[in-house]
């Protein structure tokens, strides 16, 4: 299964300004389990981050599945072939 | 015996630059605690000295510069100062905030305003040395860009830490969207405030100021910046903002289908992944930046190294700077984005006013309303980097077409056609974001006071709202939804508030980034700080009072200039739906947009016209 990961601000720093990445699994995978892969694979400052993401300490975290935010209890939710997963954090505005 | 004053300098300096003439009055008690300082008194001055239907350019028409009670303390984030004046683009009210260094040198020199009247007969540039105060020759600086022009001022005079505010050769033309630029690349710019300055002949302002700023109760105010402070620092997004700025943004714009992209045409960009924050962060920004007293440091200075635009440097761009240059245009070329950007702040351009009307440009030449003949460049295509920057030069130069754009593009569009393209609200172009898909923001640019606007009410509330759920409910009593940007109901109210927020914090001189009056600084912060620094003591609601009677003011003002209620309607282009990406299918409803308005104005105590009632004034002091 392939998945999309795509990743923003202090996500995208946190995975060495790495943008955008295909990630490959085989057999079935939810967003914990995704987000696990992820936190292993770039260790340091992401690891941090996804802890204190799925502890729900801080609520800095977005996630986004296919365009859609993922409300923070649906990190069971199973993907899919060609799924586009987005980790960023909150909107600020101004300029 | 006069008042001592804390927090305040106590001063306003009046220039008049006819007579050569300058005199320093007390600030009246009136006046402070009516109104606060920086915006809320400068519109208090314009609306005085600015009677209905008064010429921007005419040479009575006062340009005035205001630093709040708070600016140039150690409160954080103070180092804002707001520049006040008939708008050159819009004829309205014009107003503009900028950050920087210069506003907290004012203040240290002891003035709290600078009123400026008058046209001089030759360039002159003002020096405020403390008290001392001399209307200087600029013929040796007209025409030099702004930073030359920085450079040349302190070298004259001998000393490099003076604070100099300048217009460049935009301003110098009376380009209705010129900005002053201070510290090379803070800009007062949007309504145009640097061609007020033009044409009075007034190529700069340079202060030194080391008189300090005086608080009333040290000790407690100590104790209020630390509370501020903190609470800065523990904000989730603490790290986004200082670490991004505002171009964590570009991104995000684009994954949610907001980015505007040719002149409004699309909300989604298909090369919008080459504008991304991210981007300019790994390979152009060289160091972080930040004006006065900010803990927060959320500007970045940049340099291009090798390819057609080696050698760029600069200060920025902020996320607003990279649509309008960039995806308003279709230029994906990041490069050049940086390019235009310093070319904007060295010539002295509102970046956003600059973009938006290029955008307009090129979309009327792809509906042939302009030809290859009208541009006297050839050829107006989406994505063209180099015209753009080709256009930056001519619009400060009013060269050529450039001429025209100078003009704004409602003016332009006058004059040859492709009014219905213009993306702006009562003559000011709209900011970067397409509100076909919140709401609330469309509210908030219909409604202001300067036109389209994202800073007079930018409501953080409705595009953050479930990191904002607590405090929303708190403060306003409202329930979110995860979609809440997508609703109608509520929003007017949830406007109201922001309003008057907004305007209490242009008013104390605290940076919107940080002080937007929801996270991470409350309204608590703000009344502490108020309160430890001139020894006034004020309750929530008070402060907010003051925040809509400013509200109500710059309202009252645009109204006295004829400004109704179809001046609050958003342009053609929101009421289509979106045409590409993930918002595609959005669209404002014309019969619900009405509604809200309606519910609006009521809450204002407006009628539905759209004026200010007698009953609201008199509840106001505004009578
Ligand atoms: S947050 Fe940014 S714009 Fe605001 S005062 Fe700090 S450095 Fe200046």
């Amino acid at each position: 299964m392939k998945i999309v990961v795509k990743y923003y601000t202090v996500m995208c720093m946190a995975a060495g300004y790495c943008r955008e990445e295909e990630i490959i699994f085989e057999g079935q995978h939810n967003v914990y389990t995704l987000l696990q892969f992820i936190s292993e694979k770039y260790g340091g400052q992401m690891k941090k981050n996804i802890s204190s993401l799925l502890k729900g300490e801080k609520n800095i975290i977005w996630v986004f599945i296919n365009g859609h935010r993922i409300k923070d209890d649906d990190y069971h939710l199973n993907l899919k072939e060609g799924d586009v997963v987005v980790l960023t954090t909150p909107l600020l505005v101004g300029g | 015996m006069s008042k001592h004053w804390n927090g305040w300098a106590g001063k306003i300096l009046w220039v008049d630059l006819k007579n050569k003439s300058c005199k320093i009055e007390t600030l009246s008690p009136k006046l402070a605690y009516g109104y606060l300082g920086q915006s809320g008194i400068n519109a208090r001055l314009l609306y005085d000295l600015a009677p209905r239907g008064m010429d921007p350019f005419d040479p009575a028409a006062p340009l005035i510069f205001g630093v709040g009670p708070l600016g140039g303390t150690l409160a954080p984030c103070s180092g804002r100062f707001t520049v006040t004046a008939k708008s050159p683009l819009t004829g309205i009210f014009g107003d503009s905030n900028c950050g920087g260094h210069w506003g907290p040198e004012l203040k240290m020199a002891g003035y709290d305003h600078i009123v400026i009247t008058g046209q001089a007969e030759q360039p002159v540039y003002i020096w405020i040395d403390n008290d001392r105060v001399e209307i200087r020759d600029a013929r040796h600086l007209w025409g030099k860009d702004t930073w030359e022009t920085d450079a040349a001022i302190k070298k004259e005079l001998g000393d490099n830490t003076v604070q100099v505010a300048c217009i460049g050769p935009a301003g110098e033309n009376k380009v209705r969207f010129a900005a002053i630029i201070c510290n090379l690349a803070r800009a007062a710019a949007r309504t145009g405030p640097g061609a007020v300055m033009g044409s009075k002949k007034l190529k700069a302002v340079a202060v030194r100021g080391n008189m300090g700023v005086s608080v009333a109760r040290p000790g407690q105010f100590r104790e209020a910046v630390a509370q501020a402070v903190e609470a800065i620092r523990n904000d989730p997004l603490y790290e986004v903002a200082s670490t991004f700025g505002t171009t964590a943004i570009t991104g995000l714009a684009q994954m949610l289908g907001f980015l505007p992209t040719r002149n409004f045409q699309q909300s989604w960009f298909e090369d919008g992944e080459k504008l991304r924050g991210e981007i300019l962060l790994e390979k152009y920004v060289v160091k972080h930046k930040g004006c006065f007293n900010c803990p927060v440091s959320c500007s970045r200075y940049y340099r291009v190294t090798d390819g057609r635009f080696a050698g760029t440097a600069g200060e920025g761009p902020e996320y607003e700077s990279i649509s309008a240059l960039g995806s308003k245009c279709g230029n994906s070329n990041l490069e050049s984005i940086l390019h235009a950007n310093t070319l904007c702040n060295r010539l002295g351009l509102d970046t956003i006013s600059t973009g938006n009307v290029i955008a307009w440009a090129m979309e009327c030449y792809q509906r042939g309303i302009i030809t290859d003949k009208d541009t006297g460049l050839g050829a107006l295509h989406w994505g063209d980097h180099e015209i753009i920057v080709e256009l930056v030069e001519k619009i400060a130069r009013r060269q050529g077409f450039g001429n025209l754009l100078a003009e704004g593009a409602l003016r332009a569009a006058r004059k040859i056609g492709g009014t219905e393209l213009v993306v702006h609200s009562k003559g000011m172009d709209y900011p970067a974001v397409d509100v076909r898909g919140t709401k609330g923001m469309a509210l908030s640019f219909a409604v202001s006071p300067r036109g389209g606007d994202h800073l007079k009410g930018l409501p953080m509330y409705e595009v953050g709202p479930e990191i904002y759920a607590k405090d929303i409910k708190e403060q306003l009593g409202i329930e979110v939804t995860p979609n809440y940007w997508l609703e109608y109901a509520t929003k007017p109210h949830l406007m109201r508030w922001h309003e008057n927020w907004h305007c209490v914090v242009d008013s104390l001189g605290i940076c919107k980034l940080e002080g937007i009056a929801l996270k991470p600084l409350l309204p608590v912060h703000f009344r502490d700080l108020l309160a430890a620094a001139t020894g006034w003591d004020l309750e929530v609601p008070e402060l907010e009072l003051i925040g809509e009677r400013i509200w109500n003011l710059e309202r009252m003002f645009i109204v006295r200039e004829g400004i109704r209620r179809r001046d609050d309607l958003p342009p053609a282009r929101m009421f289509e739906p979106i045409s590409n990406g993930p918002a595609k299918g959005e669209i404002l409803n014309l019969e619900k947009f009405n509604q809200m308005l309606d519910e609006y104005y009521t809450l204002r105590g407006w009628d539905q016209s759209g004026v200010p009632t007698k009953e609201k004034l008199l509840e106001l002091g505004l009578h």
